[in-house]
């Protein structure tokens, strides 16, 4: 191997990881079940992307967006399972990244994260302009006032700058600087809140039940609907915190895979219900441009304005906590990033009074707000879902390496059916891939080599693990 | 020296005189336990309740007489009643008018057995007292010969400490205690559902205790040009997802005191004690003493 690539591909050795996380002292392992893994999968997937993804998905699937969800669910079931496999064959705890990079190298760990910062960063972003709809639908519900357009909308839809979605996360960069976190009884009420006002809205908005809705059932075909499927993949992410926390799980082997798939079938099932009612209340040609989409279905069908009011206040409260721990998760990925010398040190300067990487969650949370301030919603939810596919298509990757560099490993979790699920996961990613907009692949591709241009510049020289690895020479 | 020891006139406690005796043993200084009961009103019917406060200052000798037995016999005390309209204030003027450079209080009934509970006197004290205040954990007692064998100093990265410590480890010192600097942290577990794994909040702690350690090198030199090189015992970190959880990861010995500073924002020579330290002091299972902030 030539020296470049044995630099590129360096990987942090699995026993490196073990030595530098030595767990903390006086730290009980913490065991999860069934159950409270499959909570954590439900809590960490539901209602982030359901509460506007219809709207950017519907106007280029028509009513078979109802297929959309469940293929979409397929693909984010498969690829957690890979997932959940590489993260138990390497005892860290961390992102993806981590993964990757002790697994697969320096160089694709890097690629990975420049999928993160999507999946994480953008997504934040993403939910905050979903926040911010919501919130000008409670406001109109309750007052008969909307935050005019020109600051409620991104500079591309006639607006100036979405205010609501730049205080919103201001408002969760404070608290993340102030040490908040959101405990597992917080979790646990969230996913109440939101599964209760997805079942309210099922339950009313059937009445409206109108079965010539569904007459032209696929107006754009098979593309249209595996389109939408890359848009609502969005509303997938979450599920592989399921992976992330497998290090803790009791019994991983059987936990996991029945964690994931149960979580899976209570979120795709909702989805499906939540769609289907969607559809069949509202012709799908209405659906485009339409603002909090669930709360208008609800009002449009009622005629009253409670049901809609009561929805759009669960998504504001839901879709809050939701924003508060993406974003917490993006600024401890730059901190493990920063901590291996991929990115300056600056992210991993910890604040003495509050206990947490200030200048780090200020970076981040600014440059968040300002996405969210000026991009569109439907840009922000496909950059988002082609980070978070490629993130997992590298994972599946991943597991076929793996498997066939060290045979050997002790895994917590194996995938079933190796090779058929690796191999399915990587096809679903790139099919979904394959069929999202142009703009939105370019966009990705011209990011990824961004981040890859300043793994060349600053990682590749800065890298701790290279620093160590000279010393030891 | 003298030191001041509050004792309730009602209430039959009795941690803050054990920990009062347990220092003023250590130190080779008396005692002066003071019982303060309310001030007479102001006016021409000032004598009606001569009577009632006849009975309490009764009580209160009674309640001192009590507190006085169980104090060792090689520690020499005196009692006083003082009447004041605070309790507070009553004990600061007894400090004061003897030069006693601390107050010893006993923890609140209200509180767990074991642990510092702060009443509402001890709670005035601790933001305005013009000398050092030592708080006992509820139900606090030690053997007859017990002495102070280590001091333990709470510190934190960031604001100058050293009057802090080059005080109390001169104190540490001087009583042929042992010296040690600790430091706490306590955060909670990262989010279930972040996605980046549930021990992500660790690397940030593991971040903080290393800029911890960095500075300790320093920190330990003060220790010992105050203290002789003899007493100082290594630097150690509490951390946990809660506070009580971080104060119970170090271990304690008996006879151990724990000391605190005062907040940035106390007035020069005063005591105040500050958002973090109450919480430290609140899950201590030692006793506390919380030194005023240097004089400039």
């Amino acid at each position: 191997m030539s020296a470049l690539t044995q630099q590129l591909f360096r990987r942090k050795g699995v026993k490196n990881y073990v030595e530098g996380e030595a767990v903390a002292e006086g730290e009980l392992p913490r065991t999860l079940g069934l159950l409270p893994l499959m909570m954590l999968g439900i809590g960490g997937t539901v209602g982030t992307g359901i509460f506007f993804v219809l709207n950017q998905a519907v106007p280029s699937a028509g009513p078979a967006v109802i297929i959309s969800f469940l293929l979409a669910g397929v693909v984010a079931g498969l690829t957690a399972l890979c997932y959940a496999e590489l993260a138990s064959s390497v005892p860290v705890s961390g992102s993806s990244y981590s993964y990757a990079y002790a697994t697969l190298g320096e160089l694709p760990a890097m690629g990975v994260a420049a999928c993160l910062m999507l999946e994480y960063g953008v997504s934040t972003a993403a939910v905050a302009v979903g926040w911010s709809e919501y919130l000008n639908a409670l406001l109109n519900s309750l007052f008969g006032f909307r935050i005019p357009d020109f600051l409620s909308q991104a500079p591309d839809q006639g607006g100036l700058i979405n205010l609501p979605a730049v205080i919103l996360i201001l408002m969760c960069m404070s608290l993340l600087i102030r040490g908040a976190s959101e405990s597992t009884t917080v979790n646990t009420i969230m996913v109440g809140i939101k599964l209760g006002v997805l079942t309210l809205f099922a339950v009313i908005g059937i009445t409206g039940w109108n079965a010539d809705n569904f007459a032209d059932f696929t107006p754009f075909g098979v593309a249209g609907v595996t389109g939408a499927a890359g848009i609502i993949f969005f509303s997938f992410i979450g599920l592989d915190a399921v992976a992330t926390a497998g290090g803790e799980a009791k019994n991983p082997q059987r936990n996991l895979p029945l964690a994931i798939i149960g979580a899976l079938i209570v979120v795709t099932g909702t989805y499906f219900i939540v769609a289907t009612v969607a559809v069949a209340a509202q012709n799908w040609t209405q659906f485009e441009g339409q603002e909090a989409g669930l709360a208008a279905i609800l009002e449009q069908v009622t005629g009253s304005t409670w049901p809609s009011t009561l929805l759009a206040a669960g998504a504001i409260i839901s879709i809050f906590s939701v924003t508060l721990v993406v974003l917490y998760g993006q600024t401890r990925i730059l901190f493990t990033m920063s901590k291996d010398g991929m990115i300056p040190p600056i992210f991993h300067k910890v604040n003495p009074k509050t206990l947490t990487p200030v200048p780090n969650t200020l970076i981040v949370s600014v440059v968040v707000a300002i996405i969210a301030g000026v991009v569109p919603l439907d840009l922000l939810a496909e950059m988002t879902s082609i980070g978070t596919l490629v993130a997992f298509l590298v994972v599946s990757l991943g597991v076929i390496i793996l498997r066939r560099r060290n045979p050997d490993l002790t895994r917590g979790f194996s995938v079933p059916f190796y090779p058929i699920t690796p191999i399915l996961s990587v096809l679903g990613c790139l099919w979904i891939i394959w069929n999202l907009d142009l703009v939105t692949i370019l966009v990705f591709l011209v990011w990824t080599a961004v981040v890859l241009a300043f793994y060349f510049l600053y990682g590749r020289q800065h890298s701790v693990l290279g620093q160590e690895r000279r010393d030891a020479r | 020296m003298t030191i001041v020891a509050g004792v309730s006139p009602t209430h039959q406690t009795t941690d803050g005189v054990a920990l009062a005796a347990m220092l003023a043993r250590s130190t080779d200084t008396d005692l002066l336990l003071v019982a303060v009961v309310p001030a007479p009103w102001q006016g021409k019917n000032a004598h009606l309740d001569a009577g009632y406060r006849q009975d309490l200052r009764l009580r209160a000798e009674r309640s001192l007489a009590d507190a006085g037995q169980t104090i060792p016999p090689e520690v020499t005390f005196t009692t006083q009643v003082r009447e004041s309209v605070s309790v507070s204030e009553g004990l600061t003027e007894a400090a004061t008018e003897t030069g006693s450079p601390m107050l010893v209080l006993g923890s609140s009934t209200m509180g767990l057995l074991g642990r510092v509970a702060l009443g509402s006197v001890t709670e005035r004290l601790l933001h305005s007292s013009p000398v050092a205040v030592a708080v006992s954990p509820r139900g606090f007692a030690a053997a007859g010969d017990q002495r102070v064998n280590r001091v333990s100093i709470a510190y934190a990265v960031g604001p100058d400490e050293s009057s802090l410590i080059a005080t109390a480890a001169q104190v540490g010192g001087e009583i042929g205690a042992g010296v040690r600097l600790v430091s706490f942290a306590a955060r909670p577990a990262a989010p279930v559902t972040s996605g980046v794994g549930l021990r992500a909040e660790d690397q940030v702690l593991d971040q903080w205790a290393s800029d911890v350690e960095a500075t300790t090198d320093e920190l330990n030199r003060q220790v010992s040009a105050a203290a002789g090189d003899c007493a100082v015992e290594p630097a150690v970190i509490g951390r946990g997802e809660t506070w009580s959880r971080a104060l119970e990861a170090i271990d304690w010995s008996p006879g151990e005191v724990l000391v605190i500073g005062s907040s940035r924002t106390a007035r020069a020579a005063g005591v105040f004690l500050g958002g973090t330290a109450s919480k430290i002091a609140r899950h201590s299972p030692v006793p506390v003493i919380v030194l005023p902030r240097p004089a400039n």
